[in-house]
């Protein structure tokens, strides 16, 4: 089959009125030279008519595949399909979600399906927060704490609305239920496109860049128990021992653990082993190759609810090479 | 699954080859032979039984919209398309085109056309449509759980088979609204037909099986084991088999003495592919043409004494469509990449 690149998708969240249609607006109306085609939701609100929108009606469905906690969104499985189908690349798929969703069920979808994988990547989670209102939101309902430790691109919009004081609380409450996420700061979603779609952050080299707070223990009171848990290891891996583990934490406490996330030092590679997961569903694959002169080190990340630190460090621990 | 096909008889029939710079997503032949193709960029080529060397081209849909759905319509003079531009349109084989209806902003992915009900029925979203002879819209309903994923007429017309996530929903054509029959299942139904007895209605599921009800007697059944999503369907009238795509050859189950329950699967064309994509049986004959996801086409006997001929050979592009002309004597193929291949058979087929 003549192979092409997998077309990147880009999933959008963020509790409604946060500037989601805002961003959306905008990717569909600016002269960026590429094609994206926008999935929105049905109580969108999308004032361009363009044959790049297709209607979305999450549908949020159990696979009877033996994972208890996987759900994929049937709808999107068919109308990514159907997209495939028209001439000419698409630079990419945006994928809305209503400001009450889950983002787990959009992003399984993509691990989960084989003819969707087969064509289309799932790239980024971008979550939109709104600076004024975050921590009400947080206080009342739980999906956007979840929106926000899912996410691997957080804007923080509307920023013309707080302090420079509030701003430095917000930032806080959201590194300790993300660590990992590219922050951007902004008013009406102005950040160039460039720096949103198209990032592989599932890639997760990119979690390098936010190297300072990943090792960042931290005492923060959670929201909605959401916590993470950074961890880094000096030594090789042992790739069986760390498939064994990550395999059965994942299969026990998988729903808990909302997504993990890591940059392994696996003996006998001259690559670096990258691996992440939403919920159970997790996928690896040799990432940059280390530089000669470059010191080697392990790093994982698991961001949820119910985290034993010391459990999981000793676990990782245990996945040294003899 | 089963054991290698020996030796495969080698046939070259005379064949005709076109390409087109789209995706083919659909075929069908009008009565009078003429071939029409549905593409990736909304348009639909029109190539006749005596000059297809040069099709015409017909835009039922916007441009840059990909055709979805394709079906011969009832009169088998034209076709009816639906795109992911929400519209579902009719194109005749002069190449004129009157748009049947539309549903802004939704793909319309979904439709059925029964001959002899006289009805075409087409989906966007959740909800089902049906029009008649003349294009007047004579039933909808919007009352399913999720987007409709599937349609099938049952033989006579009289009523319209629905696929959606949890089961499927049989609706009277007369009066689509009342005495809707619920057909419950858990998990995601993602295509639908109806067995040409009427008897049986079977879904396709994502979790790669097929799910069938028997109205007659209640009882349901299951059949599991593909490597894939079943995405083609087709039906040999009598001894009535099912052929499936899904699985690395044709699987095919057969209604026959109290079957399929309880009954292996009749698996031709094993050893010659990877993954067969899509179906179609003759339309007098009891022989199946198979398309591989590598561009292989076979045509073989839907019997234990296999019969394999090899039409075409593997060129690394997904086979999408396979139709055979109203009197069987050809066949013809798209693919992914955009190319058509007409087989004339009027000279020899393998049973």
């Amino acid at each position: 089959m003549p192979e092409t690149a997998p077309i990147p998708v880009t999933v959008l969240t963020g509790y409604l009125g946060a500037g989601k249609t805002t961003l959306l607006n905008r990717v569909l109306s600016e002269e960026h030279g590429r094609k994206y085609a926008v999935i929105v939701n049905e109580f969108g609100e999308i004032g361009i008519d363009n044959e790049l929108i297709v209607n979305a009606d999450e549908e949020v469905f159990e696979m009877n595949n033996g994972c208890i906690c996987c759900t994929v969104r049937g709808d999107l499985i068919r109308i990514i399909g159907n997209l495939l189908k028209r001439k000419g690349q698409l630079d990419g798929i945006l994928i809305e979600t209503t400001g009450l969703a889950d983002p787990a069920p959009v992003a399984q979808t993509f691990f989960v399906d084989e003819e969707v994988r087969a064509k289309a990547k799932l790239d980024s989670i971008v979550t939109v927060v709104d600076a004024k209102h975050l921590a009400a939101r947080l206080e009342d309902s739980h999906e956007t704490a979840e929106q926000i430790a899912f996410a691997d691109t957080i804007l923080i919009n509307k920023l013309d609305l707080v302090s420079a004081d509030e701003l430095a609380q917000i930032e806080a409450r959201i590194r300790a239920l993300n660590p990992t996420a590219v922050i951007h700061r902004t008013e009406r979603c102005l950040v160039p496109i460039d720096d949103l779609l198209d990032q592989r952050a599932f890639d997760l080299d990119r979690i390098l860049a936010v190297e300072p707070n990943f090792l960042g223990e931290d005492d923060h009171q959670h929201d909605d128990a959401i916590t993470s848990v950074a961890l880094r290891q000096d030594g090789a891996i042992d790739i069986n021992k760390f498939n064994a583990w990550i395999s059965a934490l994942l299969r026990t406490r998988g729903q808990d653990i909302l997504r993990s996330k890591g940059i392994l030092n696996i003996k006998g590679s001259p690559d670096r082993f990258v691996f992440q997961a939403v919920h159970m569903l997790m996928e690896g694959d040799d990432g940059k190759r280390w530089r000669r002169d470059e010191p080697r080190d392990s790093k994982l990340v698991f961001i949820g609810r119910n985290l034993d630190p010391a459990e999981l460090r000793a676990g990782f621990a245990a996945c040294l090479a003899a | 699954m089963m054991q290698a096909c020996d030796n495969p008889q080698i046939q070259v029939p005379p064949r005709q080859e076109l390409s087109f710079d789209a995706a083919i997503t659909g075929l069908a032949f009008l009565a009078e032979g003429t071939l029409a193709t549905g593409l990736g960029d909304g348009s639909v080529r029109l190539i006749g039984p005596e000059d297809s060397a040069s099709p015409r081209t017909v835009q039922p849909h916007r441009e840059g919209a990909a055709v979805l759905a394709l079906a011969t319509d009832i009169d088998g003079a034209g076709i009816v398309t639906g795109g992911d531009d929400g519209r579902v349109v009719r194109t005749d084989a002069r190449g004129e085109v009157s748009v049947l209806m539309e549903f802004p902003g939704r793909q319309a992915d979904v439709l059925a056309v029964s001959p002899s009900g006289g009805l075409r029925a087409a989906a966007g979203g959740r909800e089902v449509r049906l029009l008649d002879r003349a294009g007047e819209t004579v039933g909808a309903s919007a009352d399913h759980p999720s987007t409709v994923t599937g349609l099938a007429f049952n033989p006579k017309g009289k009523r319209l088979a629905v696929s959606h996530y949890g089961g499927a929903t049989l609706r009277w054509t007369g009066k689509l609204i009342q005495g809707a029959t619920k057909l419950e299942w858990r998990g995601s139904h993602i295509g639908i037909t109806w067995s040409p007895d009427g008897t049986t209605v079977l879904t396709a599921m994502q979790e790669r099986e097929l799910h069938g009800w028997r109205l007659t007697d209640h009882q349901t059944m299951s059949m599991a084991g593909y490597a894939a999503k079943v995405r083609s369907m087709d039906w040999l009238r009598r001894p009535m088999t099912l052929a499936t795509s899904g699985g690395d050859c044709v699987t095919a189950w057969s209604f026959t003495g109290g079957g399929p329950m309880g009954k292996p699967p009749l698996e031709v064309g094993s050893g010659l592919g990877r993954l067969v994509t899509c179906v179609a049986v003759h339309p007098k004959n009891p022989i199946v043409a198979a398309g591989f996801d590598e561009g292989q086409v076979i045509v073989c006997a839907l019997s234990r004494q296999e019969k394999v001929v090899r039409l075409r050979w593997p060129d690394s592009e997904r086979v999408i469509a396979l139709a055979w002309s109203y009197n069987g004597t050809r066949l013809a193929v798209g693919t992914e990449a955009g190319a058509v291949s007409l087989f004339d058979l009027s000279k020899g087929l393998p049973a």
